[in-house]
């Protein structure tokens, strides 16, 4: 399992000087599912791709089960098995589901992808192009590929965006089966307050840009919990009546 | 694993399941779909012909002469004089310059495409290339290597590459750099990164590259053939061109002409339709 530490100062954006995370510093422990709330254009998918290492900057300090890390690099050797769950599903259109699935896979561990796609619900969609499927069933791809690896961090960003609130109901659900089953670390970036609530063991909250941590909540309600069941819409209620600014990422 | 309750999801599009996607796409490109492209096409050819005829039949002049004579001609060549070792020697200079030309104009083209520094610094020189006219560039390959086959091979290929490295850098300028993320993220080896997310991404732009690329280097063929070979189709058209062998001029461009569509229609249709249904963004 894996604990993840995250310090950052002064990102810029990638073609500007403009800062887009100011300072943030938190860390996740091993299996936890971590939600992490802002408003939009504070950075939070900058900050994913700093956590996945695609982006990087002078004075970060990411590391991953504490092992220490020299400034300004992310240990990647560390961390075999990261998954990351974009806010569009990026399947290769030239590739079959099952095709998209074995290209990130050895030869060797070809043999499982039937059971996950069975677990996605996709059992008998693996010879069709991503062209050929729904949105959704799209994200269920997309979800089918970053579990393939067996994800020791998983991170996502707004996954279910832009999809009905069924399918994004059940594609919720289905998350949270495939994180319990193998207690997997996740970081997950949405608006939706709702949502997070419903996934999430804590929230951290950002301001506007240039963001910074503005709070963190943790969510001491039982599982299973529902959408909007009463003690999930009360919990949002009181804190939202605490804060009244806190999703626009103000905290007065 | 047992599946998960979310398992019913598994929506009701079973309809899809019954259409054999490999081999309908198969079948569509090798035969309905070539079928309906042949009839259209032999339509056009026959219209083509039969205005041939007619004004070959008004015009009445030994410079025009009708179809039938020209395929009279194309018999005697055939039968009594060299096309076919003609036609296969410039078909092989063809391909060879053809293969070539894409390989290292693929090659500089994607490293102009996806390196800034590069495309700075080669930028000027591809400009010029460019605009160096077919015939200088033969003419300087045949001064300085001497009237060899290497020499006419070279000519051509560096006439096609400016235009292949144009097209080839433009698809590598537009590559979709969100499935390099992912390619990025989940480690894949250079090469897997390489021929399953980067170049499937460039096949249109390659297939593009390939088609203009066919009609131009067969030209430029014949001219080198003109210039500096005793062999080849280009050759046959000088020295019918001294007899004033008009019918016979006609029955190489004909033969050749044919040939050309043979290869569109039975390569790079087919190719293409692969492409079209791969990189189908919705």
């Amino acid at each position: 399992m894996i604990e993840l530490s995250v310090a950052i100062k002064n990102k810029a954006y990638a073609n500007s000087k403009q800062t887009v995370l100011a300072q943030l510093d938190f860390t996740v422990k091993s299996g936890e599912f971590v939600a992490i709330i802002g408003p939009s254009g504070c950075g939070k998918s900058t900050l994913l791709n700093m956590i996945s290492g695609l982006e990087t900057c002078s004075g970060q300090h990411i590391s991953y089960n504490e092992s220490a890390n020299t400034e300004g690099n992310t240990n990647k050797d560390a961390l075999q098995q990261l998954g990351y769950i974009f806010q569009q599903p990026r399947l290769m259109p030239w590739l079959t589901v099952r095709e998209n699935i074995e290209l990130i896979l050895q030869a060797d561990q070809f043999d499982k992808i039937d059971d996950l796609l069975a677990q996605v619900g996709l059992a008998n969609e693996g010879d069709y192009f991503p062209s050929q499927l729904s949105g959704g069933m799209q994200r269920r791809v997309s979800i089918a590929r970053a579990f393939a690896i067996n994800p020791q961090l998983l991170l996502l960003d707004e996954p279910f965006n832009s999809l009905d609130a069924p399918t994004a109901a059940r594609l919720r659900q289905l998350l949270m089966d495939l994180c319990k089953q193998r207690s997997t670390t996740v970081v997950f970036v949405t608006h939706d307050l709702q949502e997070a609530v419903y996934l999430a063991d804590r929230i951290i909250f950002l301001s506007d840009s240039p963001s910074r941590i503005i709070h963190q909540s943790v969510i001491d309600l039982p599982r299973p919990r529902k959408e909007s069941g009463v003690s999930e819409l009360a919990w949002q209620a009181k804190l939202l009546l605490k804060f009244p600014g806190l999703l626009a990422g103000r905290i007065d | 694993m047992k599946p998960l309750p979310c398992d019913k999801l598994a929506t009701s599009k079973s309809y899809l399941n019954k259409i054999p996607l490999y081999k309908g796409a198969c079948t569509m490109i090798f035969s309905r779909e070539l079928f309906a492209f042949l009839l259209l096409r032999l339509g056009v050819i026959i219209a083509i012909a039969a205005l041939w005829q007619g004004l070959a039949w008004i015009i009445a002049s030994p410079d025009f002469p009708s179809l039938f004579a020209v395929i009279n001609s194309v018999q005697f060549h055939f039968y009594e004089g060299e096309m076919v070792t003609n036609i296969v020697l410039t078909l092989r200079r063809v391909l060879l310059s053809f293969i070539i030309a894409m390989l290292l104009g693929g090659i500089i083209g994607i490293m102009m495409g996806v390196n800034a520094w590069i495309n700075k610094l080669s930028d000027t020189l591809l400009i010029i290339m460019l605009n160096i006219p077919a015939l200088v560039t033969i003419l300087l390959c045949y001064i300085w290597f001497g009237l060899v086959e290497s020499a006419a091979i070279a000519a051509v290929v560096i006439n096609k590459i400016p235009t292949v490295v144009v097209m080839i850098r433009e698809g590598a300028r537009a590559v979709d750099k969100d499935l390099l993320a992912v390619a990025i993220i989940y480690q894949l080896s250079p090469s897997k990164t390489f021929f399953r997310v980067f170049l499937p991404q460039l096949y249109p732009f390659i297939i593009a590259a390939a088609r203009s690329g066919l009609s131009l280097i067969w030209k430029i063929v014949l001219v080198v053939e003109l210039l500096g070979r005793s062999d080849g189709v280009g050759f046959a058209l000088n020295t019918l061109f001294q007899f004033f062998d008009i019918a016979g001029i006609l029955a190489y461009t004909l033969v050749f002409v044919v040939i050309i569509l043979l290869i569109e229609a039975l390569i790079f249709k087919p190719f293409d339709k692969l492409v079209a249904r791969g990189i189908r963004f919705d």
